[in-house]
C-alpha cells in the first residue's frame, strides 16, 4: 500500500512537471473550448495617440474562433474568423470579407491574429523547461511547425498559481520581438486567469494592452457561426 | 565624263546664290537629322546603361512565374541551385554573374520608429558590381554596401533566465538582438519619409520561408537613386547572404544577373540559354526586364522617322524648286548644247551631276557641323532630367559613322530624286523651241 502511495505521488510529480501539460493547462485557462469573451484593447502609438477597441469572442475549439467589433463606432460590425489555418476578416462598409494572415496585427495593434484568435501554442511548439527558479519556471517553445507565427517563445509561469506572469517571443537569430506581460488575476465562472495583457513590441517601441471584461464557458456555441458566408449576418 | 563633271561643277557656281540656298537646305536638314539622332542615341544609350549597368544587368535567369510571385510569395520561385546554373552558362560572352534574393518585409526606423513596408533585395556586394558597375554612381550620399565587411551573427543567447519583473516594469533599452554588423541601402525616397541619416539603426522584418517573423538589425550605410523615372521608389538592398540566411534559405536566390561582353547580342544568347537550361528557367533581356523603356525606345524611334521623312520633304521641296528655276533659266543654253550635238541624255546628267554635287555640298558641311556640334556634346554631356526623375540624368549625344554615311547618302540621293523632273524636262526640249525661248 505505502508503495502504490509512493509510485501515485511519484507519477503526479511527473505529470506536475511536465512542460507540455503545464503550457496546455495555461492554454486552457486562457482560452477554454467553447467559450465566449469580451476583450477591450488599447494600442498606444508612439506618437502618443491611442485606439481603443472592444471586440467580442467565441470559441469552439483551437481550430474554430469569431470575434466581432462593438467599439469604435467605425469599426462597430467588423468580424475575424478562425477556420482552422485559414483567418477572414468581414469588413462591413464593403461587405467583402478578405483573407488574411496569422502574423498579421490584430486590429492595427501588437498583437498578431495569431497572439488573439489561437492559444494552441502545444500543437505548433515544443515545451521545455528551461529554467527552474524559486517563484517561476520559465518554459521555452520552439516551432516544430512550419507555419508557427514566432521562431520560439519563452514563457514565465508563476508556480504557485500556474498562471503566466511574461511571454517573450523572438525570431530564429534570437533577436528579441515581443513581450507579453500577464496581470490582475481573477475568476470569470470556475475558471481563473489573467485578466490583464500588455504586448511590448521591442523593434517599434509601441505597445497594446487587452483587458478581459468577461469570460464565460457555455456548454456550446453556435457551429453556424464559423462560417464564412455567414461573416456580415 | 571628266569635262561634263567641270561643266556641272561650273554650272553649281554659275548662280551662286541659288546654289547657295540650296546648298544650305541640305545643310540645315542634315544637321537637324543628324543632331536628333543624336541626342536621341545619348538618351537612349543612357537608358540602356541604366538599365544593364546599374539595375537589371544585360539578362537575367528566373523561374517561370518570377513577375507575378516575387512580390507577394518569392519563395515559390526560388532558383534553387545557383551554383549548379552558374556551372551551365558559361558561355565565352559571360563576363560575370550575381544572385539576387527579393522579398518584401518591413524596415524600421529605430530613432523616428516610423515603419514602411519595403521591397529587400538581397546582393552580394563584389559580384553585383561586376554585373551592375553603375551602382556605385548611383550612390546619391555613403557608401555601396559592403559584403565582405558583414558580420553575421550566431543565434545569441539571452541571459535574462531570472523571474519575470512587475507588469509594467519598462522593457530594457537594451533588449537581446542579434548583433550582427549589416549593413542597409535604402532609396532617397525611403531616407526622407523615415529622416533616415547614414548609421542610423534600421530593423527589417521579414517572413522567413515558413512564415515566421525574422528581423535583422541593419545600419543604413547608403542611398542609391536610380534616378530612372519608373524606379520603384521603396527598395532596400542588404547582404545576400545575411538575408538568405533571416529568410531560413541555405541556397537558392530569386534571381541571376548577367553581364556579358560590349556589343554581344543579348537576344541570341537569351536564345541560346533557353535552348539549353532546364524548360523551368526564364532568361529575360534588359530590354524585356525594362519593358517601359523598350516602349519609350520604339516610340523614339517611330517620332525620329517621323521628323526625318519631314525634313527631307522639305528639303527635296526647296531643291525641286530651284531646281525648275535653273531648267528654265536655263533653256537657251539646252537649245545651243542640243544644236551642237549633245544628245537628250547628256543633257539630262548634266543637269543630275549639277544636282548630285549640291547634294554632295550640303550634305558634307551638315556632317561635318554635325560631328563638330555631336563631338563638343558627346564630351561635354547634357543634363537632362524627365518628369519624376529626382537626380538629373547627364546624357552624351553621339551618331555612328554608318548613319552619318547613310544621312550623306540620302541628301545626295534626295538632291538627284529632287532634280530628275527638271533634268527630264530639260532633256525632253526640242532644240528650236528652246533656242527660240526669251
Amino acid at each position: 500500500m505505502k508503495s502504490l502511495f509512493l509510485l501515485l505521488q511519484v507519477c503526479t510529480q511527473v505529470w506536475a512537471a511536465d512542460p507540455t501539460a503545464i503550457v496546455k493547462k495555461i492554454e486552457s485557462a486562457l482560452a477554454p473550448p467553447t467559450s465566449k469573451f469580451s476583450y477591450a484593447f488599447t494600442n498606444h502609438r508612439t506618437d502618443g495617440t491611442t485606439v481603443e477597441y472592444e471586440v467580442s469572442f467565441q470559441m469552439k475549439d483551437p481550430d474554430h474562433s469569431h470575434g466581432y467589433f462593438i467599439k469604435p463606432e467605425r469599426e462597430k460590425g467588423r468580424e475575424v474568423l478562425r477556420l482552422e489555418n485559414d483567418l477572414w476578416t468581414y469588413m462591413p462598409n464593403v461587405g467583402k470579407s478578405v483573407h488574411i494572415a496569422d502574423r498579421d496585427s490584430f486590429a492595427g495593434g501588437d498583437f498578431s491574429n495569431a497572439d488573439i484568435l489561437r492559444v494552441d501554442w502545444t500543437s505548433k511548439y515544443s515545451v521545455t523547461l528551461l529554467k527552474d527558479l524559486t517563484n517561476q519556471a520559465i518554459y521555452e517553445l520552439k516551432a516544430k511547425a512550419k507555419d508557427a507565427t514566432y521562431a520560439k517563445m519563452r514563457l514565465w509561469v508563476d508556480k504557485k498559481s500556474g498562471m503566466p506572469v511574461q511571454q517573450k517571443f523572438y525570431d530564429s537569430q534570437g533577436t528579441l520581438l515581443k513581450r507579453l506581460s500577464y496581470g490582475e488575476v481573477k475568476k470569470f465562472g470556475k475558471t481563473e486567469r489573467p485578466s490583464y495583457l500588455l504586448m511590448e513590441n521591442v523593434i517599434t517601441k509601441q505597445k497594446s494592452e487587452l483587458r478581459v471584461q468577461s469570460m464565460e464557458s457555455p456548454a456550446d456555441v453556435k457551429d453556424s457561426r464559423f462560417r464564412v458566408d455567414n461573416l456580415g449576418k | 565624263m571628266k569635262d561634263f563633271l567641270k561643266v556641272a561643277v561650273r554650272n553649281v557656281g554659275r548662280n551662286r546664290r541659288r546654289s547657295f540656298i540650296t546648298i544650305v537646305t541640305i545643310f540645315l536638314g542634315v544637321l537637324v537629322v543628324s543632331g536628333i539622332r543624336g541626342l536621341l542615341n545619348g538618351f537612349q544609350g543612357e537608358i540602356r546603361s541604366s538599365l544593364t549597368r546599374k539595375i537589371h544587368g544585360d539578362l537575367q535567369i528566373h523561374k517561370k512565374g518570377y513577375q507575378d510571385a516575387v512580390d507577394n510569395d518569392p519563395y515559390k520561385i526560388l532558383i534553387p541551385d545557383v551554383a549548379a546554373l552558374e556551372k551551365e552558362i558559361q558561355i565565352p560572352e559571360l563576363i560575370a554573374t550575381a544572385p539576387r534574393l527579393r522579398v518584401f518585409g518591413l524596415l524600421n526606423h529605430q530613432k523616428s520608429q516610423k515603419t514602411t513596408p519595403v521591397m529587400i533585395v538581397g546582393i552580394d556586394s563584389k559580384r553585383e558590381l561586376a554585373v551592375c558597375p553603375r551602382l556605385e554612381q548611383a550612390v546619391q550620399a555613403g557608401t555601396v554596401l559592403d559584403s565582405s565587411q558583414e558580420i553575421r551573427s550566431e543565434a545569441i543567447e539571452d541571459d535574462e533566465l531570472t523571474e519575470a519583473p512587475p507588469i509594467g516594469t519598462t522593457l530594457s533599452e537594451d533588449a537581446p538582438k542579434a548583433q550582427g554588423q549589416n549593413g542597409i541601402m535604402l532609396t532617397p525616397s525611403l531616407v526622407r519619409g523615415m529622416g533616415a541619416e547614414i548609421g542610423d539603426e534600421l530593423v527589417v522584418l521579414i517572413q522567413d520561408k515558413n512564415n515566421m517573423q525574422q528581423a535583422v538589425v541593419v545600419h543604413l550605410v547608403g542611398v542609391v537613386d536610380y534616378a530612372m523615372p519608373t524606379a520603384a521608389s521603396k527598395i532596400a538592398w542588404m547582404d545576400f547572404t545575411t538575408l538568405r540566411r533571416a529568410a531560413g534559405l541555405t541556397e537558392g536566390a530569386t534571381e541571376l544577373a548577367l553581364r556579358t561582353q560590349e556589343g554581344a547580342d543579348v537576344n541570341e544568347i537569351r536564345d541560346r540559354l533557353t535552348r539549353a537550361l532546364d524548360p523551368s528557367l526564364v532568361v529575360e533581356t534588359w530590354e524585356e526586364l525594362g519593358g517601359f523603356f523598350k516602349d519609350v525606345m520604339g516610340l523614339q524611334n517611330l517620332v525620329f522617322s517621323v521628323i526625318l521623312t519631314i525634313v527631307f520633304t522639305i528639303v527635296i521641296s526647296g531643291i525641286v524648286n530651284t531646281s525648275l528655276m535653273t531648267v528654265m533659266e536655263r533653256t537657251r543654253e539646252i537649245g545651243t548644247l542640243m544644236a551642237l550635238g549633245y544628245r537628250r541624255r547628256q543633257i539630262m546628267s548634266l543637269f543630275l551631276i549639277e544636282f548630285a554635287a549640291i547634294g554632295v555640298a550640303g550634305g558634307i558641311a551638315g556632317l561635318t557641323a554635325a560631328t563638330i556640334l555631336l563631338g563638343l556634346l558627346g564630351k561635354k554631356g547634357i543634363i537632362f532630367a524627365l518628369p519624376g526623375q529626382t537626380t538629373p540624368t547627364i546624357i552624351y549625344p553621339y551618331a555612328t559613322v554608318f548613319f552619318l554615311v547613310s544621312v550623306l547618302g540620302l541628301a545626295i540621293f534626295a538632291a538627284l530624286l529632287a532634280g530628275i523632273v527638271p533634268a527630264y524636262r530639260a532633256s525632253r526640249m526640242r532644240p528650236v523651241d528652246a533656242l527660240r525661248a526669251n
